[in-house]
């Protein structure tokens, strides 16, 4: 069967829903559907991220980088070794001078 | 893969000139209006629907560029602000039914016209494929389209709800 084709009283159906009246539109639907247009078109917004945007934070996070990596390569070649050793004497003159504030300590808690 | 239009009221609507969608009302603005309120069946509600059309066609006027049949997508989206607008209607019922004492619904007044009545005892789907074609003016292969269904099935299914409405109407 050709679903094209229809009989006879399908077409004088189809003929008797064309011809029946149809509500007219209100009276503002036309401006009001085309107001409803016009606030929605609205300007193209500048985009927040511009070109030069992404650039600009790539640049921060490099330098910070930079920074970063310079500041752990001049701390790993600080030579805290440099510094010269106490004598035997200086050592048993510094645990002399702990002792003495140790004791004070003790006697004023006492 | 669709290629772009060469349609200019296209080109139009896709650039946001408000002339273009004025110029589209007043071709179509009358067939989509009489088609939402057939698959609605509510003046008011068929005309926010057509307005729903209008508004969602300037907000996604970035998708124009890709519609090979302007009328045929004007419907299809037609058919979802209906659907959304049935959809909550829907919830709406199903709220008020909650609230509403049971046999306190009254049936509506009752239209003269006996040929609406009977569309309105359709089932949905059918009603629909009659309003896009009778009162949408559409051909088989834009309701295709729209209902994303083969030509031949569209034209089967218009058919067969024809055949519906004369049985209601006998």
């Amino acid at each position: 069967m050709n679903p094209y084709s229809m009989p006879m009283e399908l077409v004088e159906l189809e003929n008797r829903l064309r011809a029946r009246p149809g509500d007219e539109p209100t009276a503002g639907l036309r401006d009001r559907v085309l107001q409803a247009v016009a606030e929605s078109v609205l300007p193209e917004q500048p985009s927040s991220a511009g070109p030069w945007d992404g650039w600009y934070w790539a640049a921060v996070a490099a330098g910070i980088l930079i920074v970063l990596n310079l500041s752990m390569i001049s701390a790993s070649q600080d030579e805290f070794s440099a510094r010269p050793a106490l004598s035997p004497n200086q050592t048993s003159a510094e645990l002399q001078t702990l002792r003495m504030l140790e004791a004070q300590q003790e006697g004023i808690f006492k | 893969m669709r290629l772009p239009t060469a349609n200019p009221l296209v080109t139009a609507l896709a650039t946001g000139q408000p002339e273009s969608y004025a110029a589209l009302y007043d071709r179509l603005g009358r067939s989509l209006l009489r088609v939402a309120r057939v698959m609605l069946q509510a003046s008011g509600e068929a005309e926010d629907a057509v307005q729903d059309v209008f508004v969602d066609l300037v907000r996604h006027r970035n998708r124009l560029a890709q519609v090979r049949d302007l009328d045929a997508y004007v419907f299809a989206m037609l058919r979802y602000a209906v659907g959304r607008r049935l959809q909550h209607r829907r919830l709406e019922h199903q709220h008020l039914q909650r609230l509403t004492p049971a046999g306190a619904d009254k049936p509506g007044p009752c239209s003269p016209d006996e040929l609406e009545e009977a569309l309105k005892s359709l089932p949905p789907e059918q009603r629909e494929v009659i309003a896009l074609k009778v009162d949408g003016g559409l051909t088989f292969a834009q309701i295709a389209e729209i209902l994303r269904v083969n030509p031949n099935t569209a034209a089967s299914r218009y058919r067969y709800a024809l055949e519906k409405l004369r049985r209601v109407l006998e």
